[in-house]
């Protein structure tokens, strides 16, 4: 039988991702947000809408690594949220540690966390899903021991940490997103973590048959998950100006969202970071526009559920006529 | 059409084209009422693809399917089972935690009462009374997943005769299975004929269809090439009628000088294998022959450190070497291709570069980092050496052909510096064309001065490539001979043994 192989290109590449259909839906939401809200297009909302970004969009990356590698992590909000108010109490009047030890605790409580859902997975041999689904409620639980303090942040470091300007207009926020997708971007293209890891994800036996560290590997993934969902735990309390033992709840759904949307295929071994940014961005307007239409929360749920559903089913018809040619 | 000449199905014309192959194109069968019909067809000739069609997995392009003369325009799995089409594939489908009963009717309970409540006396009963007109001794309490392969596919079959069943198509039933097994499977071949059902066969194993099929049918890159009784054909005709060609350009053979001794197994014992010893030369082809469950991939997976060594040694060029895990396999040179390539052997959705410096990504820059310009290069080379056909090499390999992408998993371990070289059957699931390949780079490698072990059970294959060969069976090493020495049946007796 004569084979007939289309000739690769990277646009058709890119082409077969999931990003061209959300694209397309983007543009149609973005005329339709501008039409409905004269606010949308102001620079003050615009300025807002980036400060999101850094949240999710720091989270997402992290996810993005575990999820490459095969993994799933549920976890970030509830990370964010434990190194959010561990960090908040440690800056409380009478305790007042000083900012570098506050920023190194809350890293290393990301990584310790990080690590104790790659152990549970690899080496207990737990589904990811159903392992961090579980440290979620465990975080978030902790998290509500210290929730009668209430600390507020007083720390001019860390108020400006997340809401700064730099010279008035642009948010550092933006580049904490874009030094953590270069990183990561890095990591994946030129160390030889980030091919093995999408060697895992690819197929994890034949991982395993060439002497790749797959173990090894999948712990240090989650732990970066963990790193980058407590930054995002810290920004987060620095733009809400105190900790609460609630600060990332229910992000874990965004966030997969944005990383499945970006075009990184559940399962793992397929996904770039530049379609990750584009989801966020995308995602992150839509959220935005929907608040600025004055739609309802629930109907917000709604339009976000639906949206995720649509583009990957279009996603998953395009794949089957793909997949057909061969 | 008519039903007076016994013509149970009749297929005409049947095209089948997915973009860039002609799968089938205007092929006919006919399948009279008690007959035994063997299709015969070199990998990707179109067998799977005739079947897929009539059991309603793929839709015909075009031509039409006459059952008992009445045309059927099956659209679905539905409309295949309701016109008494059973189809019994390679690849089992029991349900390995439930018993046999309860496989053999599953979805399609016993039930009584008003409540529809599952009859199990009446289920065990019946299956029972199936089991017996296949005259096989089956508990049918008993838990599938404890069952032997041949068990299983006794299994498969009674369940397809559960319901009334005309045509019965069976892939490759004897891959699995061992001699005695075939018999017994024959048996039931002939006891189901009785009871006029009509059954195609398909296979590759030459002797088998003399042994069962009345008329076989020789398919080659997707057209009927020839119909023939039984009786009237010999195994030479229908081999240049499979392949094309001759059998002697079909498995090229250079001699290459053999050298000193470059590994040496003592008393391995692990996982499914028995104290098994062997010596390998440089520029050997070392074959080792066994039905399947002999112990064959367990030997692999034990040499390859995939599976614990309990105890015994092996030396590599006369230094003791313990082989922990896959890394100091490949530490110490050795490479395996796999049986499974899509499962073990490649990474689907990665590029064929990804694929190729996987296990050797250490040798590519110094530090943490990769060097991509080097990987690129590298990849090239491979692609360019071992004649990989690919657009780029940053093609995905799904794309790829099996032949290319098995010529992938070799690459893998050539650009690793793998001196032994471990295949298990390395040219499963390939075209006659890319497997001439494939022994060609064997052989090429061979004359390099690597060393090959290579598991097979396709006779003529490991006969006329190998240099030794090895027999096994139930983990234990059963006999040994030089390629000259060796025949089919010598081989398959010791396997068996």
């Amino acid at each position: 039988m004569e084979k007939v192989t289309k000739k690769y290109s990277p646009v058709m590449n890119f082409l077969r991702t999931p990003t061209p259909t959300l694209i397309g839906i983007y543009i149609v939401m973005l005329i339709f947000f501008s039409l409905g809200s004269e606010n949308f297009l102001a620079i003050q909302n615009m300025k807002g809408i980036f400060n999101n970004f850094a949240v999710f969009g720091i989270m997402a990356a992290g996810v993005a690594v575990v999820m490459v590698g095969g993994g799933f992590d549920l976890s970030v909000g509830s990370v964010a949220g434990l190194a959010g108010i561990v960090s908040a109490v440690l800056l409380m009047k009478g305790i007042e540690l000083s900012t570098p030890y506050v920023f190194v605790i809350a890293m290393v409580i990301g990584c310790l966390v990080g690590l104790i859902n790659g152990l549970i997975i690899v080496k207990v041999g737990i589904n990811p899903i159903i392992t961090t689904l579980g440290t979620l409620a465990i975080f978030r639980g902790i998290c509500y021991f210290w929730a009668d303090l209430n600390p507020r942040i007083y720390n001019i470091f860390v108020q400006n940490f997340g809401r700064k300007y730099i010279g008035g207009v642009f948010p550092v926020t933006t580049v904490y997103i874009i030094v953590a997708f270069t990183i990561i971007t890095l990591i994946f293209k030129f160390t030889r973590f980030g091919r093995n890891l999408f060697a895992i994800g690819g197929n994890e036996n034949l991982a395993r048959l060439v002497g790749i560290p797959v173990d090894r590997t999948k712990i240090i993934s989650y732990m970066i998950s963990g790193f980058f969902a407590a930054i995002a735990g810290l920004l987060l309390i620095s733009q809400l100006g105190s900790g609460r033992p609630e600060y990332g709840t229910g992000a874990e759904l965004e966030i997969i969202t944005i990383v499945v949307l970006g075009g990184v295929i559940v399962g793992g071994g397929k996904g770039n970071f530049l379609g990750v940014f584009i989801a966020l961005v995308i995602i992150q307007t839509i959220s935005n526009g929907l608040v600025l239409i004055d739609l309802p929360v629930y109907l917000r749920m709604v339009v976000k559920g639906a949206l995720l559903v649509l583009v990957i089913a279009i996603d998953a018809i395009r794949s089957k006529r793909h997949l057909l040619r061969y | 059409m008519s039903n007076s000449n016994g013509i149970v199905l009749k297929m005409e014309n049947i095209t089948k084209t997915f973009p860039g192959v002609r799968a089938l194109d205007n092929v006919s069968i006919d399948l009279h009422k008690g007959e035994v019909l063997g299709i015969l067809g070199e990998n990707g000739a179109g067998k799977s693809t005739l079947i897929k069609i009539l059991a309603g997995n793929y839709i015909k392009d075009s031509g039409h399917i006459y059952i008992d003369g009445k045309e059927l325009d099956i659209k679905g799995p539905a409309e295949a089972m309701v016109s008494g089409i059973r189809v019994i594939y390679q690849e089992l489908n029991t349900i390995d935690n439930l018993t046999v009963t309860e496989n053999i009717f599953v979805g399609e309970q016993i039930v009584k009462g008003p409540l529809k409540i599952v009859d199990w006396k009446a289920m065990t009963e019946q299956a029972r009374a199936l089991l017996d007109t296949l005259s096989v001794k089956l508990d049918p309490d008993a838990i599938v997943g404890d069952l032997s392969v041949s068990q299983k596919q006794v299994v498969e079959i009674a369940k397809a005769i559960s319901k009334e069943a005309k045509i019965m198509v069976m892939d490759e039933p004897t891959a699995a299975l061992s001699e005695e097994e075939i018999k017994s499977l024959f048996n039931i071949i002939k006891t189901l004929k009785k009871r006029g059902v009509s059954i195609i066969y398909i296979s590759h194993r030459l002797k088998e269809v003399f042994e069962i099929v009345d008329r076989v049918i020789v398919l080659r890159d997707g057209k009927k090439v020839g119909v023939q009784k039984i009786q009237e054909t010999d195994h030479g005709k229908l081999v240049a009628l499979m392949v094309g060609r001759d059998i002697k350009d079909m498995y090229p053979k250079k001699e290459v000088e053999i050298g000193d001794m470059v590994m040496d197994v003592k008393n391995l014992s692990a996982d499914g294998i028995d104290s098994i010893s062997f010596e390998l030369k440089k520029g050997e082809i070392l074959g080792i022959f066994g039905l399947l469950g002999s112990g064959r991939t367990s030997l692999v997976k034990a040499l390859f450190g995939a599976n614990k060594i309990k105890s015994g040694q092996i030396f590599i060029n006369g230094k003791r070497a313990v082989i922990k895990d896959p890394s100091t396999a490949r530490d110490k040179r050795v490479g395996l291709v796999p049986l499974d390539r899509k499962a073990e052997g490649l990474a689907l959705i990665m590029g064929v570069k990804e694929n190729i410096t996987l296990a050797n990504i250490k040798d590519l820059g110094k530090s943490f980092l990769i060097n991509r310009k080097k990987e690129k290069q590298r990849a090239e080379k491979w692609v360019d050496e071992v004649g990989i056909r690919t657009p780029s090499v940053d093609q995905e390999v799904n794309s790829l052909s099996g032949g290319n992408q098995q010529k992938v998993v070799l690459a893998k371990w050539l650009e690793s510096g793998s001196q032994i070289i471990i295949l298990n059957e390395p040219t499963r699931g390939i075209d006659v064309g890319a497997k001439i390949e494939i022994y060609r780079l064997i052989e090429d490698l061979c004359e390099k001065g690597s060393s090959i072990i290579m598991i097979s059970s396709e006779l003529p294959e490991i006969l006329s490539i190998a240099d030794r060969i090895i027999t096994m069976n139930k983990g234990r090493f059963t006999g040994q001979y030089l390629r000259k020495e060796a025949s089919e049946e010598k081989l398959l007796q010791k396997a068996c043994l």
